[in-house]
């Protein structure tokens, strides 16, 4: 039947998806963890490490480079934002600051536009495609390329929070923050090397996006900013694993989704219904603690 | 924060909120002519969204309008003056577009105006001049209801339904389809043109074996053009804009070797800067043929690339056409009054435009007028064939 | 000069973006309860009154209310959905709701899909058109009626009840208030004025599209909120005649608009989260204390 290699194509096109979802709602949940702070401007990140990524490889001609370059500004871009937005803020309402992060994604979208013009820029990296056909699945070399990173990049900063001594502290702060404190863990260090890592994982996953998709744009981080909410709700706020599984969950469903379902519910409205349901049900998500 | 740092801080914005005011008002009191045309120019105005998302279209048509001004201004102006556009940003927004109707109209006294803008703006503001008397020329926005019922407002682009059907009849003709699938984009403009290829190829004897729409920001295609590749079309129609180029990069990722089709959408160099060689062998259904014989089709290419840096696309040649258009109708009305122009607009006969031949508008308002199939080659828009059937190029009302 | 009729367009669009900024002034002024999503209150009174007078013939002065009535009932429902979240988690749940009511106005027929609907017809009253200097007396008619509740609900007991919400809601149900029920107020209340909003949004413009109550719009009417100054009567009306007026005159730098404006907000939060004139603001002190012969002190 005709039917039969769409459905494993879909997942390969979901496990696509899923892998943006993974890299943005790790930065995420890790931050919202720590700081209680929703950062919508972490889409913002994930854009400029994407135009700068893009600079990069425009200048050098190197992927690599390409990928350090996007992953290390965007870093620098985290850091910036939570010394000079969020940590001056602490004290505020946390719908204050959310709201701030949404003027800050704004400002960042519209500094991209001024800067690199509204204009889309092509972006294509010059490597020989080799497809391959598996089972009827079609898989070309960039998706492949793009898997490896997004995943092995998402699967290392798991491995950072289970097991580097920073990364433990970190979940120590999500846990109770009071608690870490007083057991000496450095605080602010802590909280710095979450917004580098989280913010590298985005600029990341930003530049990634653009090279598969041979285009980046001003607005593309319009996509992940709200949407990105999801999936920390699913799998529950300052959880890895959550973000890991949620963002598969929801890279996956969207995609068959869309392919067998696009006439009866809009992909968008799909992503925030299943974030209400969840929000409503179990607001602790997949993996999260109950409050 | 203490009581003296917010009464400073309050102090501080309050007075520069005022002195802001202020010198916006004195400033724009200043900076604008007042009065109607009747001084040494006659005024045209012209909107466009030239900030934000649709920042590109706007500038293009912009571009495109400024050419024709300056064009028709160093061939001796209209009626012995020189055309003024007086143009604003309308940022995609309805409400602006309806703020710069009544601005244009009543503050600036322009004798008519054209749209640079899309549909939902064009649309928001179109009645605004009907009502007042004001013609209209719209250059590119796509909608019907623009011009519907509408007697002072025409339209010198192609509506969906005409597109979409000379789609669906390339495909069928050229491309001797007989299952075709359709991807188009959910608004106004993708849905018309969807409609029209449908009903265009189902009764030339094709089917649409599968369609889908999909959302502007869009970059991955590859879940339909999976189910795509499953149904083994002849021909593959992807109705949407030029971003969407990576559709046709992922259709021949996957596989998919039949033709591509698109329409004006993918109407700009834009197109073959994302699709890169992807874009080679993708014909288009649009009106701005490069390999045109007449000369203004030319000068308005050359002069475009040299203000713009870019190759002209259809938006910047459809904006030249409005401004021409009105230009030809004050010229043979012999007065800038308004009723007139408008009368004028609509007993014009094959004007030659940037965007082809215009033959005639008719009674509602539309352009009749040929439609070129233009496919890449060499990251290139050439020609490839020319839509003359009456039947396809005139508009239903 | 300026020319009249322009000046009653923006006069127009003032009135109806104070009134749905009044709604979200009381929901998040007054009860402290997060809305990132009033456009979709706004959206669903401008397309309950367009399709109810474009489809069923409904008269304007009954798809008025109507519009008003709907939307509440929309907000009754987000209402009972927000009583177990607070702040952040209140506010994505908003911000969710608006993204699936826009999606539902662009993707379904039933709503014009992504045409949006047009000729709605300008009410009528003894056989003339309604428009122009009329509508807009017609608009703030509505708006001083609003203002005028929003003064009375501020003195009554439904007043004293949202703020000690706002201010801590597990002090207010200790205390015998049922938070319940007054989450659900807050938000009905903001949709009403919000759907009221619509439906003269829907009448002035004449035609409305799914991309009118996106996101962003959300956004601006919380920036009028909170510009203008929460817990405020004429708070709504400052915020929306500064938002609406200045882009007019500020023409040449419109290009720059949305840089501003978000670097605008970012500095409005940080240092002057009260905004111009609302509760605790520094003029809203000083005019309290003009009116009641007091000292202004910290409130």
């Amino acid at each position: 039947m005709m039917m039969n290699s769409a459905i494993p194509q879909e997942l390969l096109n979901g496990l696509m998806l899923g892998g943006i979802y993974v890299a943005i709602a790790l930065g995420l949940t890790i931050i919202y963890g720590i700081l209680k702070i929703l950062h919508i401007a972490h889409a913002g990140v994930y854009l400029w490490g994407a135009y700068l990524g893009y600079m990069a490889y425009i200048t050098t001609g190197s992927v690599l480079v390409s990928l350090l370059v996007a992953s290390l500004s965007a870093a620098v871009i985290g850091l910036a934002i939570e010394r000079l937005v969020y940590l001056p803020a602490l004290n505020k309402p946390s719908h204050i600051t959310l709201i701030m992060s949404i003027a800050l994604f704004t400002f960042m979208t519209e500094m991209a536009a001024k800067i690199f013009g509204y204009y889309p820029k092509g972006f294509t990296i010059h490597w020989p495609l080799i497809t391959w056909n598996i089972g009827g699945v079609v898989i070309t070399s960039m998706q492949v390329f793009f898997l490896a990173i997004v995943y092995g990049a998402s699967l290392g900063v798991w491995l950072w929070t289970s097991k580097t001594k920073v990364g433990l502290a970190s979940r120590a702060l999500i846990q109770d923050m009071e608690v870490a404190k007083s057991m000496g863990v450095n605080i602010k260090r802590v909280i710095d090397m979450n917004f580098l890592i989280g913010s590298a994982l985005a600029g990341l996953s930003g530049v990634l996006v653009g090279m598969y998709y041979t285009m980046i744009y001003p607005h593309m981080g319009d996509v992940v900013a709200y949407k990105g909410l999801v999936v920390p709700v699913l799998g529950g706020f300052g959880s890895v694993p959550g973000a890991i599984i949620g963002g598969l969950i929801l890279g996956v469903s969207e995609s068959y989704l869309t392919a067998y379902l696009g006439n009866i519910l809009p992909r968008d409205a799909f992503a925030f219904l299943i974030m209400i349901i969840i929000l409503i049900l179990r607001p602790q998500g997949l993996f999260g603690r109950s409050e | 924060m203490d009581e003296k740092t917010k009464k400073v801080t309050t102090t501080i914005i309050v007075v520069v909120v005022i002195i802001a005011i202020v010198a916006g008002v004195l400033g724009y009191y200043y900076s604008k002519p007042s009065g109607p045309s009747g001084g040494g120019t006659i005024k045209i105005g012209f909107f466009a969204p030239l900030t934000g998302e649709a920042a590109a279209d706007g500038h293009s048509a912009l571009h495109g309008a400024q050419i024709a001004v300056d064009y028709i201004n160093s061939h001796g102006g209209v009626l012995g003056k020189k055309l003024e556009l007086v143009y604003y940003d309308d940022q995609l927004s309805p409400d602006q577009a309806i703020a710069i109707a009544h601005k244009l109209i009543e503050e600036d006294k322009v004798v008519a105006a054209v749209s640079g803008s899309y549909s939902s703006t064009t649309l928001a503001a179109c009645s605004i001049y009907n009502e007042e008397g004001i013609p209209l020329v719209n250059s590119y926005a796509v909608n019907p209801d623009i011009t519907r019922d509408k007697p002072y407002v025409f339209r010198v682009g192609m509506m969906g339904e005409t597109e979409g059907k000379a789609a669906g009849y390339a495909a069928v003709h050229y491309f001797h389809a007989k299952k075709i699938a359709i991807l188009y984009i959910d608004n106004p403009f993708g849905v018309s043109l969807f409609n029209n290829a449908k009903s265009e190829t189902e009764s030339l004897g094709a089917s649409v074996v599968y369609s889908a729409k999909f959302k502007y920001p869009t970059t991955d295609f590859t879940p339909w053009l999976t189910e795509i590749k499953n149904q083994n079309p002849d021909v593959l129609i992807i109705f949407g804009y030029y971003p969407h180029a990576v559709a046709v990069k992922q259709a021949r990722d996957l596989g998919i070797t039949v033709p591509i089709l698109g329409a004006e959408g993918f109407d700009s160099p834009k197109f073959m800067e994302i699709a890169k060689d992807y874009a080679n062998g993708v014909v288009i259904v649009t009106d701005l043929n490069r390999d045109s014989n007449n000369s203004l089709v030319q000068y308005f290419l050359n002069k475009y690339q040299e203000i713009a840096g870019m190759p002209a696309d259809m938006v910047g040649a459809s904006a030249f056409d409005a401004v021409l258009v009105l230009a030809k109708a004050i010229e043979k009305a012999g007065s800038t009054d308004p009723g007139k122009i408008t009368n004028a607009l609509k007993s014009l006969t094959n004007i030659e435009g940037a965007t082809g031949k215009l033959l005639r508008f008719t009674d509602g308002g539309n352009v009749v007028k040929y439609l070129t199939l233009q496919e890449v080659k060499n990251l290139e828009f050439h020609f490839y064939a020319e839509i003359t059937d009456p039947e396809i190029i005139t508009p239903s009302f | 000069m300026i020319s009249l009729m322009y000046l009653i367009t923006l006069l127009i669009m003032i009135g109806i973006y104070a009134l749905a900024t009044l709604g979200l002034n009381i929901t998040m002024g007054y009860a402290g309860q997060v809305n990132l999503g009033q456009a979709a209150f706004l959206g669903i009174g401008a397309f309950t009154s367009a399709i109810l007078t474009t489809r069923y013939g409904v008269s304007f002065w009954l798809a008025l209310p109507i519009a008003g009535v709907i939307a509440l009932s929309i907000g009754i429902l987000i209402g009972m959905v927000s009583i177990r979240l607070k702040q952040d988690f209140l506010a994505i749940t908003t911000i969710g709701f608006n993204f699936i009511v826009v999606a539902i106005f662009l993707y379904y027929d039933f709503f014009g899909g992504s045409y949006g609907i047009i000729n709605i017809p300008r009410p009528t009253i003894f056989g003339h058109i309604i428009k122009g200097v009329w509508y807009m007396l017609l608009v703030w008619i509505v708006l001083i009626l609003a203002m005028y509740f929003n003064y009375w609900m501020g003195k009554s007991w439904l007043g004293r009840a949202l703020r000690a919400l706002k201010e801590d809601e597990d002090a207010a149900e200790s205390m015998g208030i049922d938070v319940k029920k007054y989450k659900i107020i807050a938000f009905s209340l903001g949709a009403f004025f919000a759907g009221l909003a619509g439906s003269l949004l829907a009448h002035f413009k004449t035609y409305i599209v799914w991309s009118d109550f996106e996101f962003s719009v959300s956004v601006m009417l919380l920036t009028m909120c909170i510009l203008g100054g929460m817990e405020s009567i004429y708070g709504p009306l400052v915020g929306a005649s500064i938002v609406i007026f200045l882009p007019e005159i500020f023409r040449p730098l419109m290009d720059y608009r949305l840089l501003m404006y978000a670097v605008f907000l970012l500095l409005l939060l940080k240092y002057m989260p009260n905004g111009i004139i609302g509760r605790g603001s520094y003029l809203e002190r000083k005019l309290r204390a003009y009116y009641s012969g007091e000292d202004a002190h910290e409130g």
